[in-house]
């Protein structure tokens, strides 16, 4: 009896393990800060078993564990470059993209600051230091602080892309780890102005800029009126499968678009 | 009911069926469109702003954009262009050039001691090869590598022969540097570039080799350079530059004679003037310091002429020319003067061969018509040097006149035609004579002979 117990107690512990699976997911702040973390909550209330081990240190590093295999998925608020593309590929590694959401990085500034909305050139030459003084913009006189992402972030190279004509930040700007800090910054400084997810703009003591009329919301997301606005990815190797493709089904999914909306984001369709 | 249920199936299979045509016919005007728009897929690289659009428009989906993009972009990473990427993010482009050149060279000397043999004739077949890489960074740096054959400072030729072996056909690093560039600096000053590193040489010298500097000669050191254009009228540009580069490099440690040796730099200041009143014409005139720091106590690493050379030595040149166009091609009429400001007390250094004058200068004179730079183009030139024994330093001077020696003087002449924009021929001629044939023969790097032949006949290409 005894024995027939252990055996069927082995047997148990041994299907248990096996049914238990962990997630490693590395990359994207923007992501992995708030969004990724509440869905793995939700997912894992609906598969138990199921561990995450998430780390959001930058689109590049996530880009780089799908490279290495340390990874299971890749979260990027950016595209993987070429050069990436073809490094995985030496190594055997297919780059494959999937759309989870959609975000358009705000402009913020100090709830202080006198401006009520900026054009989109005005934002490229603050940003790239051209300009430097508030008056330059129509804004009450004061040297600009800018604050933006560091180099690993995928937000820095997005917002590069699609603000600054590729063009190189201003040498004065202040590299900030993540959206909090750079919202938390700007919040302390008069002077200051960065950029942030949707998810981010509510952080207090800032205000949202409109850009040449335009704020930062679902619907001009969706409707691609929102000059800023860039798709987020999940990176895999090769197409999702396994608990890697439930998950991201359940983020496509009505249950997971619900978290997406609620964090901020916009859901990909 | 199993009607219905086949009728329902059927539905399904052909809505799988159209979803699934649907899809190709999507993805293949994608890639179709991305094919006539750009010309070329792998020129477009991922078709970004082409599936822009189309996503935009509804034609595709985001996702599907995505996927397309993704496989552009795996197709682009596997052909050898795709294949290359940089060590640092920091490159922003990068231009990979080079040049070869085949020569043939006669050389006749004199030797003005009678107890030598009195000729001597050298015929020699030879090659050199530089290729290097500009990089350019983010934000006003750029940096430069190249590699080129000979070790020699003064030349980057090396012989043929050898049954083919390799002995001598190494090749060496001719450049390495990094520079910061940027313009309106401070608010005055037009164009800045600061230079650290083995570089070519920054300062205007005319005449065929660079006459008062080789330029298979790098000075490995720093320079700087600061211009203006339009200063106080259009047309009128002025320059500044500087240059601190190390001559000798001893071993610190170590006492030599009972002192510290110290190592050995060079200096140099020009300040050059062009004024162009119309488009290609114009003068130039950039007056040039160039001062030796020389420990005569330390134990040098250079060559034996450094020394007797350097020791002591202040040099002012004052290269100028005036250019214009005559008959459609560029004329451009040149000379430099220049004088040994402590040539006196080289010459009394000389025991043996102390002059009554200190013989401290030297001059150049020429005409260069045409510019062989395009294919079907050439360009002649006719040249005059005078080099007093105590004038100048043959770490410097072009080697290829009597062996880069003072007391010479005579004509320089050159012609040149491109086959092509990029493979050209040239001829050069030099005969140096002696200025005072009654100057006794010099110490050990001094002029030995009386006079000297150079016949250069060169087919170079670049890349």
């Amino acid at each position: 009896m005894k024995k027939t117990i252990l055996c069927l107690f082995a047997v148990a512990l041994t299907l248990g393990s096996a049914q238990a699976e962990k997630l490693v997911i590395k990359g994207s702040d923007t992501l992995g800060a708030k969004m990724v973390p509440q869905l793995a909550e939700a997912f894992k209330a609906k598969n138990p078993g199921t561990t995450f081990e998430i780390a959001a240190e930058g689109s590049t590093t996530g880009i780089a564990a799908i490279t290495d295999g340390t990874a299971d998925i890749g979260m990027s608020s950016r595209r993987a470059r070429g050069s990436e593309v073809a490094i995985a590929a030496t190594k055997g590694v297919k780059m494959v993209p999937t759309i989870v959401s959609f975000d358009g990085m705000g402009i913020i500034v100090n709830t202080g600051n006198s401006l009520t909305g900026i054009s989109k050139a005005d934002v490229n030459k603050i940003f790239t230091g051209d300009v430097t003084d508030w008056s330059q913009v129509g804004g009450k006189p004061g040297k600009i602080s800018v604050y933006t992402r560091n180099t690993a972030s995928g937000t820095y190279q997005d917002f590069k892309d699609l603000a600054m004509n590729k063009r190189d930040y201003a040498k004065a700007a202040q590299k900030m780890a993540g959206n909090e800090q750079i919202a938390a910054e700007v919040g302390k400084n008069p002077n200051g102005i960065g950029y942030v997810g949707m998810a981010y703009l509510k952080a207090p003591g800032i205000k949202t800029l409109p850009v040449d009329g335009s704020l930062p919301t679902k619907a001009s997301v969706q409707a691609k009126k929102y000059p800023y606005a860039r798709p987020n990815f999940f990176y895999t190797n090769g197409a999702p499968t396994g608990k890697t493709k439930e998950f991201i089904d359940f983020l496509l999914g009505p249950s997971g678009h619900i978290i997406v909306d609620q964090v901020g984001f916009v859901p990909a369709k | 009911m199993m009607v219905g249920i086949l009728q329902d199936d059927e539905e399904q299979t052909n809505s799988l069926r159209r979803n699934k045509m649907n899809k190709m016919m999507k993805w293949s005007l994608a890639v179709a469109c991305a094919v006539i728009s750009t010309g070329s897929v792998m020129a477009q690289g991922d078709g970004g702003p082409l599936i822009d659009a189309l996503v935009k428009k509804g034609v595709l989906s985001s996702q599907e954009g995505e996927e397309i993009r993704a496989d552009m972009t795996a197709d682009l990473a596997a052909t050898p262009g795709g294949m290359i990427t940089w060590g640092s993010s920091a490159v922003r482009g990068v231009r990979i050039y080079g040049d070869a050149r085949f020569r043939y060279e006669y050389n006749s000397t004199r030797s003005q001691n009678t107890a030598q043999p009195n000729e001597a004739e050298d015929h020699r077949y030879r090659y050199r090869l530089r290729v290097g890489a500009d990089y350019i960074f983010a934000q006003n740096w750029s940096a430069g590598i190249r590699a080129e054959t000979q070790a020699d400072s003064t030349s980057t030729n090396t012989n043929l022969g050898g049954f083919g072996d390799k002995t001598g056909d190494e090749l060496r690093i001719g450049l390495v540097y990094l520079t910061y560039a940027n313009t309106d600096v401070l608010g005055f000053i037009d164009n800045l570039k600061f230079t650290a590193g083995k570089q070519v040489q920054p300062f205007y010298v005319n005449g065929v080799n660079g006459f008062v500097w080789d330029t298979d000669m790098n000075p490995e050191g720093f320079s700087q350079d600061l211009s203006w254009k339009n200063v106080a009228t259009d047309g009128l540009s002025v320059s500044l530059r500087g240059l601190q580069f190390v001559t000798s490099n001893v071993n610190n440690a170590t006492p030599v004679g009972g002192k510290d040796p110290a190592d050995a730099w060079g200096f140099g200041a020009q300040t050059e003037v062009d004024y162009q009143w119309a488009s290609k014409t114009g003068f130039k005139i950039a007056p040039l310091f160039l001062g030796f720091q020389n420990d005569d106590a330390g134990a040098q690493d250079g060559p034996g002429a450094l020394r007797q050379d350097l020791t002591d030595s202040y040099f002012f040149l004052l290269p100028a020319e005036v250019y214009f166009n005559a008959f459609g091609r560029p004329l451009k009429i040149y000379g430099t003067y220049g004088i040994n400001l402590a040539g006196e007390d080289r010459n009394n250094l000389q025991a043996a061969e102390r002059t009554s004058t200190a013989k401290d200068q030297l001059f150049n004179a020429g005409v260069t018509y045409g510019s062989a730079r395009n294919k079907g183009t050439w360009d002649v030139t006719a040249e005059y040097r005078f080099v007093e024994s105590n004038s100048y330093t043959r770490n410097l001077q072009d080697s290829d006149f009597n062996g880069g020696r003072g007391n010479a003087h005579g004509p320089v002449a050159s012609f040149g035609y491109a086959f092509t924009d990029n493979i050209q021929a040239r001829a050069t001629y030099f005969h140096a004579m002696n200025i005072d044939k009654t100057q006794a023969v010099l110490p050990a790097g001094g002029n030995v002979t009386s006079s000297a032949d150079v016949l250069q006949i060169d087919l170079s290409w670049r890349f």
